[in-house]
């Protein structure tokens, strides 16, 4: 690795390591208490919870895939001897004193260890496949070490696999690409949005189609087989929120952005040029638009909008505002965790700050929703810039 | 050099900003009483007054809490809550319905900041029901409560942040301490050596 390269992955990681045990999510806290089942022989942790509600001082139900948990439950195995020693009695402590640990500083380090190193390789893979300014994009870019550090989902492993798929693809190797991908929907479904575009990124032809096809479900089908018929996994799914949220957004009764995302499809499939960032970039102008977004969910589309919003000026300054807006649509949502409440591992008084929902709600009057609302239109404008292009282009 | 001081800079600009700058910025009043057991048990019936002795020995609590319940939001009535101080004076009070008061809800109740050292705080209920509207409390009628105190001037809330992080950090597990500043410090020589060498190079 040449020298320059090496200077920009030390800083990145030194920036984590000062980051990461600065910020805190109750959701990492709710999957890893899941997830400390597995270090207790527990294999099928959805009957496992559905038998031991009552008891546990934690009762939501583990939404996520079986390979999630296998795989980010063997982690925690693995990182558990370097964790500080009362880290099960906080992981348990689910009262009124469950934040005010004082070693959460080097929980929260610990369990991103693993964050950190599938980001930096991330990185890499966008080196590899770019160049060095959209690795020093991605390294440094405060968006992504919001989505990944600050609410520190397990989003960026599945994310790091889709980009793995697609180096794969780009290197002519389908079957590797498709398998990554496939490991990335076991780990969470959202990869099932990209996969028809990886499907045709390469000449039609129905024996390779097919065969991929298989080699993308390969890990899903192995890994959800032995609980598919349990009850309780079919339950922790029902209330699955990306299929209803990218439904929700109706016209006529038409949901829109499946409506979208099948004419950025069709677009796709009859283009010549198969640029898959492009159409990744207006199903994630359209997914901020039209679905009310968890917002982690933006980091499954950032490290492929990297490079097209970086090819002009106008285009970059316009991606940087359509995402500052798409956080400013973050945090008016109603919930302490999503702004000051990050804050707890350096104090934990920042509990009692008043967030941007309530400073709009009970200082301005305002509805925040309606200024969310607002946000949505203001990205749906500026999104059609983006768009114009490619119509010329079709045409 | 000049890079080495760049790379160097943003490293502590970070850690000044976030340890140090923000809290001192925006934390304006600290926690003071977390209680959050109890169960809805105390009614708030007409004729019924509760009473809670709360510390204030910082002379500055500028905010209570109280955790109440109105079931199936149906009870409307008027629940007063007095703060007064040793003697007995009034210091603030507070009116409100219990259309306000969720199934169940905290009700914070912000005011300047009272310096008596010692308040008692009442909370009184309209209700010709006795269970339609509850205020939480433990086994001992302690209430659930949350309280916060007011932090003076910035330049004392940068002092007391300083020493809050000071705290913070010896009451973490030393041995991660240790390793995670050596990691750190390693690091960053690592880093100093590898621009030295591209600046030599260059």
């Amino acid at each position: 690795m040449k020298r320059d390269i090496k200077i920009l992955f030390v800083f990145a990681l030194i920036i984590r390591l000062i980051l990461a045990p600065l910020f805190y999510h109750p959701d990492i806290k709710s999957q890893d208490f899941h997830l400390q089942f597995l270090s207790q022989g527990v294999i099928n942790i959805y009957q496992f919870i559905d038998k031991n509600k009552q008891n546990l001082p934690y009762r939501d139900t583990f939404n996520y895939l079986p390979l999630t948990y296998l795989s980010l439950g063997l982690g925690q195995i693995i990182l558990k001897p370097i964790l500080p020693p009362d880290f099960s009695q906080w992981l348990n402590d689910w009262g009124p004193t469950q934040n005010n640990y004082p070693n959460l500083f080097y929980y929260m380090l610990v369990l991103k260890i693993p964050y950190i190193f599938f980001d930096l390789a991330l990185g890499y893979l966008l080196y590899k496949i770019y160049d060095k300014k959209i690795l020093a994009l991605w390294l440094f870019n405060p968006f992504s070490i919001y989505l990944i550090y600050v609410l520190a989902n397990f989003d960026v492993i599945p994310v790091f696999f889709s980009v793995l798929a697609y180096y794969y693809l780009k290197k002519s190797r389908s079957s590797l690409a498709f398998i990554m991908l496939g490991i990335a929907t076991a780990l969470k479904l959202y990869p099932l949005l990209f996969f028809p575009f990886f499907i045709f990124y390469q000449k039609k032809n129905l024996k390779k189609v097919f065969l991929n096809t298989l080699a993308f479900l390969l890990p899903l089908l192995l890994s959800i087989l032995p609980f598919v018929f349990n009850p309780s996994f079919m339950q922790a799914f029902s209330g699955s929120g990306l299929s209803q949220k990218i439904l929700e957004t109706k016209f006529l009764s038409v949901p829109l952005y499946p409506l979208i995302y099948f004419v950025v499809f069709i677009f796709y499939y009859f283009s010549k040029k198969k640029k898959l960032e492009k159409s990744f970039l207006f199903l994630f102008l359209a997914f901020i638009v039209l679905v009310n977004f968890h917002p982690q969910w933006l980091l499954w589309f950032l490290p492929f909008i990297i490079y097209p919003l970086s090819q002009t000026k106008t285009k970059n300054l316009l991606g940087i505002l359509i995402i500052i807006l798409a956080l400013f649509y973050v945090i008016l949502i109603n919930d302490q965790f999503l702004f000051w409440g990050h804050l707890i591992p350096i104090n934990y008084d920042f509990i009692n700050i008043s967030n941007p929902y309530q400073i709009v709600f009970q200082k301005f009057h305002r509805d925040p929703l309606q200024i969310q609302n607002t946000i949505k239109i203001i990205v749906g404008i500026l999104s059609l810039i983006f768009i114009f292009p490619l119509h010329e282009k079709n045409n | 050099m000049r890079k080495i001081i760049k790379y160097f800079s943003i490293e502590i600009g970070i850690i000044l900003a976030l340890l140090i700058i923000v809290p001192a910025l925006f934390i304006k009043k600290e926690v003071g009483l977390n209680r959050e057991n109890g169960k809805p048990i105390l009614p708030l019936q007409k004729g019924k007054t509760y009473s809670q002795i709360i510390d204030n020995s910082n002379q500055s609590l500028n905010s209570v809490s109280l955790q109440l319940k109105n079931p199936l939001i149906q009870d409307n009535s008027l629940i007063t809550v007095e703060l007064l101080n040793e003697k007995g004076e009034l210091q603030k009070d507070f009116s409100f319905y219990g259309a306000n008061v969720g199934d169940p809800s905290w009700i914070k109740l912000d005011f300047p900041p009272i310096i008596s050292p010692v308040i008692e705080l009442r909370i009184s209920g309209e209700s010709p029901m006795d269970n339609t509207l509850y205020l939480y409390a433990d086994q001992n009628n302690q209430f659930d409560i949350k309280t916060t105190y007011a932090l003076s001037n910035f330049k004392n809330r940068l002092i007391g942040n300083i020493n809050h992080q000071i705290k913070q950090f010896v009451s973490r597990s030393s041995w991660h301490n240790i390793c995670y500043l050596i990691i750190l410090i390693t690091l960053n020589f690592y880093l100093v050596r590898l621009i030295n060498e591209v600046s030599k190079k260059q």
